[in-house]
């Protein structure tokens, strides 16, 4: 026997050692002089159906196995059976049990041999379609005597072949940052085997996903499908758009992979009609400095309505002392005075202690409780305060008023500012200032800034200018300031006058040169009579290779400051080198700095003796950690060396483990764990040498979570007791408020399950689906309400990527004043088409292949079907309603008619509907007798 | 006849040297040093850029000769009246009898500190140099 490949083979030839031509065997009639061939298949070959008047018995030879079945025909050579007499006259049948199978004709006949020459039949065959892998047989082979019959079995040997797809249930994501949403994809088995996969859920940084079953084998059928879900909790500062990878893999390879693009909700999206997110938080702490230490605070922040955003803080008690600050604020908790803010896009208000600055020479820094209006129009912006500076803490009186306005028809923008500033109290400070300003735009690619003004301060008047200069472009950037403002810090003014300059420039593709230089004269405010600082610095960044980076830096700093006991400076040079690569999920840096530190000191008692002392100091820091969404830890260490006297310690080193946000396992994610230990040495004796903490985060129901946390840090608690614990425990909750109006279009999308685009009772709300009008964006809450920001005039779109697969919307763009959108369900429906094979006889010249099958909706619109093989079709998605399929069976050659009643779907929820099959007959024919006189 | 001479010339320059680099401090000698060793009470105020306070306590754990180290423990109410927790090693140097000059790091920022020692309180002024405006103010200390 023998096997070879070829192209294509339709000829079908017989050797029984005396070569024959191939007309020989074409001439031989099929199934002749009533030889039997039985039925062997339903499957309806022309060979198949004769039926033998006389039944032989028959035995069963080896099959014959093809070793790699595929598409492509195979040359088989079948040899006679031995058991059959050389001398007889065999005829054989080729049986095809798979459609297709066998290419050419499928009967002959072999003349008798002489004894020991034998004989075979040539003949072509496939694997016609995707066969299940394995053994598959393709054919039956039977020889026949007149006294005897075998039959030979065609056995195809057909290799696996995978083919698993990955289809997420939507192809966008919905999701407010800091909260979690689920994904859900549909695993398909579209390969010849039953498989075993798993699939991995690639997520951008600082994502995490929740999946019990992450890394269990599925296990899918052959032409099955899995539906799985995993929750993906986004973090807290994701915004814009982000990606998510579906990759599946099947012994550790990937085979196939989907993506989901994912928005994230930000402040200025609005969920159905809510308004602000008010956060309730209560913390206590308790520690060796007494009484147990507890606080609330209350926050709110969000769209108050349509075009306003609230921000607003409040605690009960705001100026907690000693550790129980440090403590409180491992609970999240911010001990801060009440402050308020009300913005919109043209104007925001700022009330409470807060802080705000005019110009450099009408005022920096300004800091008191009171308010400050800013407003914003196209042409021109304003900013007004009115403040005390008495913040509660300080004693401080007096009072801050001053306002700034600017025109900006254009390139040129010219300003003026007004103040009159006075703080007194344990700091004093006090300006009157009237300036002009200008700025104009595309000077050189940058923007240039000038201002003179007027200061009085301390009883005196000077004049003040400044000037500045900032340009950004791809690879470089440039910001020069300089700055005269007489008074200086005495005078709300950061410096009597500082130069300040910064750039960097991309020298190519991976390298990067930055430097800075700053120089600055203050005349002190109350405890320095003078105070200069200068310095600059000289760097280059450089990516070494594949998440390898570099940088080196040469600096020097130093200032020097003028006392009623005397002159104190110091002064540092110092080369910092560092070093840090990434692969995959571990990254590490090390930075070393060697430097030389000078301090000089000036006793002003009148013996002006002057002290000057100098020394090294180098130091070396390294850290590296691993972080996925499960958690991360890092290990860190740092050393640090100088002369007695002349730094922080004359030996430091340090060295510590962490882990962060790790999810504890067997909880699921809502628990999870942070944990550190630093040990310190070198200037800290004794129990300074090691803290310890353990805390406990949890995402409870309702928006609520619990934070528990126990420290030992000797750095917090250095004299009570150091070796002492300390415990927090906080808990927080959010609930979102409503919005106090709407100018918006409020709508609500709705499940269309009879598709008459009205909501009728049962239909539910849609949830989840993302609308946008310009830069507004809503998503649907709960109830499928929504409430879109934007001009109601003008049209809006729904994200049809938002519809989990199988809904759709007829349009994705709605019409100004629609409120109610339906989204119908579509359901896909598999036509079978069959011949009536009572009649086969007569139907076997029809081509399936050439019918158009057609649904037909009440409406009387036609719905064409897509042709997947010669016998079906399939209606990939169609919308609610009534259908009656249709038969259109004029391409092929012989008139056809549906057996039975014409059949009739109805599509209500997109419930999967079962496959139709629809039986064909070839039309009666009908005869008549002709009338007379007609032919 | 030169080996005990030269080996009391050694003996004598290695005493010297050891005495000089014993004290390698402003100050001629260790016993004119007054001691700051203990805990004192810090208040400090801070006048630029931008008014604020500071109050807890200065521990100075070890002192040799002139040099002393320790750490400085406060509470930071910042000009918007948010407080904050400090604490940071501290470095410095008696200059002379009644002067003592120090370097604490808060937050990672170094402060240069000078004050003026009078019995068991000091005062003076500190000065956080970093950038091109820097923090500058006064504190004040009693022993404890």
């Amino acid at each position: 026997m023998q096997v070879v490949c070829v192209l294509a083979m339709s000829a079908f030839v017989a050797s029984d050692g005396n070569p024959q031509d191939a007309s020989q065997i074409r001439g031989t009639k099929p199934a002749a002089k009533g030889r039997s061939v039985p039925r062997a298949s339903a499957s309806g070959s022309s060979a198949a159906t004769l039926v033998s008047p006389v039944v032989l018995p028959s035995t069963r030879d080896t099959a014959f196995v093809i070793p790699s079945a595929s598409p492509v025909p195979s040359v088989v050579s079948i040899a006679v059976p031995a058991s059959l007499p050389a001398a007889s006259r065999v005829t054989y049948t080729v049986t095809p049990l798979i459609e297709g199978a066998v290419i050419g004709k499928l009967t002959g006949a072999l003349n008798p041999v002489k004894a020991g020459v034998p004989r075979s039949i040539l003949f072509a065959a496939r694997a016609p379609r995707p066969l299940p892998a394995g053994e598959v047989q393709l054919a039956l082979v039977r020889f026949t005597t007149n006294a005897a019959a075998v039959e030979v079995p065609i056995v195809a040997r057909v290799d696996q072949a995978r083919d698993i797809r990955i289809a997420p249930v939507t192809s966008l994501g919905v999701v407010r940052a800091g909260m979690s949403f689920t994904l859900g994809f549909r695993l398909t088995n579209l390969g010849n085997a039953p498989d075993t996969v798993s699939v991995q859920v690639v997520v951008p940084a600082g994502w995490r996903v929740h999946d019990p079953e992450s890394g269990r084998p599925i296990a899918i059928s052959m032409h099955g499908t899995v539906d799985r879900r995993v929750q993906v909790i986004s973090p807290d500062n994701a915004q814009g758009q982000s990606t998510i990878a579906l990759v599946v893999l099947a012994k550790g390879l990937p085979v196939a992979e989907s993506r989901v693009d994912v928005q994230i909700l930000g402040g200025s999206v609005v969920t159905g009609s809510s308004g602000p997110t008010l956060t309730m938080t209560a913390a206590a702490a308790s520690g060796p400095w007494g009484a147990l230490a507890h606080v609330e605070t209350l926050e709110l922040s969000g769209p108050l309505s349509d075009d306003m955003t609230i921000w607003a803080r409040a605690s009960s008690a705001p100026w907690h002392q000693g550790g129980s600050a440090y403590a409180l604020s491992r609970a999240n908790v911010l001990l801060a005075p009440p402050a308020l803010e009300l913005s919109t896009a043209t104007w925001k208000i700022s009330a409470g202690v807060h802080g705000t600055s005019l110009s450099e020479l009408a005022g920096v820094n300004l800091v008191g409780r009171g308010a400050t209006v800013a407003v914003t129009q196209p042409d021109w912006n304003a900013r007004a305060v009115a403040a005390s500076p008495d913040v509660g803490q300080r004693q401080a009186t007096g009072s801050l008023l001053g306002g700034r306005v600017e025109a900006t028809p254009g390139r040129f923008a010219l300003s003026t500012a007004v103040a009159r500033l006075r703080e007194t109290g344990n700091q004093s400070r006090e300006l009157e200032a009237w300036t002009l300003g200008a700025r104009v735009s595309d000077v050189v690619g940058g923007q240039w800034a000038g201002e003179v003004g007027r200061r009085r301060f301390d009883g005196q008047t000077a004049q003040g200018w400044s000037t500045t200069y900032s340009r950004r472009t791809r690879d470089d950037h440039l910001d020069v300031r300089y700055v005269l403002a007489p008074g200086g810090s005495r005078a709300f003014a950061r410096t009597a006058s500082e130069l300040v300059a910064s750039a960097s420039r991309r020298l190519g593709p991976a390298v990067s040169v930055t430097g800075s230089y700053w120089k600055s004269a203050d005349e002190g405010a109350q405890s320095l009579s003078g105070l200069t600082m200068g310095g600059w610095s000289l760097g280059t960044h450089a990516t070494l290779g594949d998440g390898v980076m570099g940088s080196l830096t040469a600096r020097r700093s130093e200032f020097g400051a003028t006392t009623t006991i005397g002159a104190f400076g110091s002064g540092e040079q110092a080369l910092d080198a560092s070093l840090e690569g990434r692969s995959g999920n571990l990254a590490a840096r090390v930075a070393m700095t060697a430097a030389r530190l000078r301090r000089v000191t000036t006793v002003g008692d009148g013996s002006n003796d002057r002290f000057v002392q100098q020394a090294p100091r180098v130091g070396v820091r390294a850290a590296v950690g691993t972080g996925h969404e499960r958690g991360t830890i890092s290990l860190t260490g740092q050393y640090d060396r100088s002369g007695a006297g002349i730094g922080f310690a004359p030996v430091q080193w340090s060295f510590g483990l962490e882990v962060a946000r790790a999810i504890v396992p067997g909880a699921g994610d809502i628990l999870r764990l942070n944990a550190a230990a630093e040990r310190i040495g070198g200037i800290a004796a004794g129990a300074h040498q090691l803290t310890l903490r353990v805390g406990l985060e949890a995402d409870l129901p309702l928006e609520t979570s619990l934070r528990v946390s126990a420290e030992r840090n000797p750095w917090i608690m250095p004299e009570a007791d150091p070796g002492s614990w300390m415990y927090v425990v906080g808990v927080s909750r959010a609930v979102r408020l409503p919005r106090l109006s709407h100018r918006a279009t409020r709508g609500q999308v709705f499940r269309d399950l009879n598709g008459n685009d009205q909501r009728d009772a049962g239909e539910p709300g849609f949830h989840g689906v993302l609308l946008r009008r310009g830069a507004h964006v809503a998503m649907t809450d709960a109830g499928g309400r929504f409430s879109l920001g934007g001009d109601e005039r003008q049209s809006y779109e729904i994200d049809a990527r938002s519809l989990p697969v199988g809904w759709l919307v007829p349009s994705t763009v709605v019409a100004p004043g629609t409120h109610r959108i339906g989204v119908l369900s579509v359901s896909p429906l598999l036509v079978d088409l069959a011949l009536d094979e009572a009649d086969s006889l007569s139907a076997r010249s029809v081509d399936l292949a050439q019918l158009v099958v057609i649904a037909r909706d009440s409406a009387g619109r036609e719905w064409l079907a897509r042709r997947s093989s010669r016998t079906q079709a399939i209606f990939d998605a169609l919308p609610p309603g009534r259908y009656t399929i249709e038969v259109d069976a004029t391409a092929a050659r012989e008139p056809l008619r549906i057996v039975g009643d014409v059949p009739q779907v109805s599509v209500s929820d997109g419930r999967k509907l079962p496959p139709l099959r629809i039986v064909l007959r070839p039309r009666a024919l009908r005869f008549s007798t002709p009338r007379p006189g007609r032919p | 006849m030169n080996r005990p001479v030269l080996r009391w010339r050694m003996v004598a320059l290695s005493v010297a040297v050891g005495a000089a680099g014993a004290c390698t401090s402003p100050t001629s000698t260790c016993q004119e040093a007054n001691g700051v060793m203990g805990t004192w009470a810090y208040d400090a105020t801070q006048e630029s850029p931008l008014p604020g306070s500071l109050s807890g306590s200065l521990v100075i754990s070890s002192q040799h000769c002139t040099d002393f180290q320790g750490a400085l423990d406060v509470v930071e109410v910042l000009a918007t009246g948010e407080t904050r927790r400090l604490v940071g090693p501290v470095s410095g140097t008696l200059v002379d009898a009644t002067v003592a000059r120090f370097e604490v790091s808060l937050g990672g920022v170094g402060r240069d500190h000078l004050a003026r020692i009078a019995r068991d309180s000091l005062a003076g002024s500190w000065v956080e140099s970093a950038g091109p405006a820097p923090g500058t103010g006064r504190f004040g200390g009693r022993r404890r």
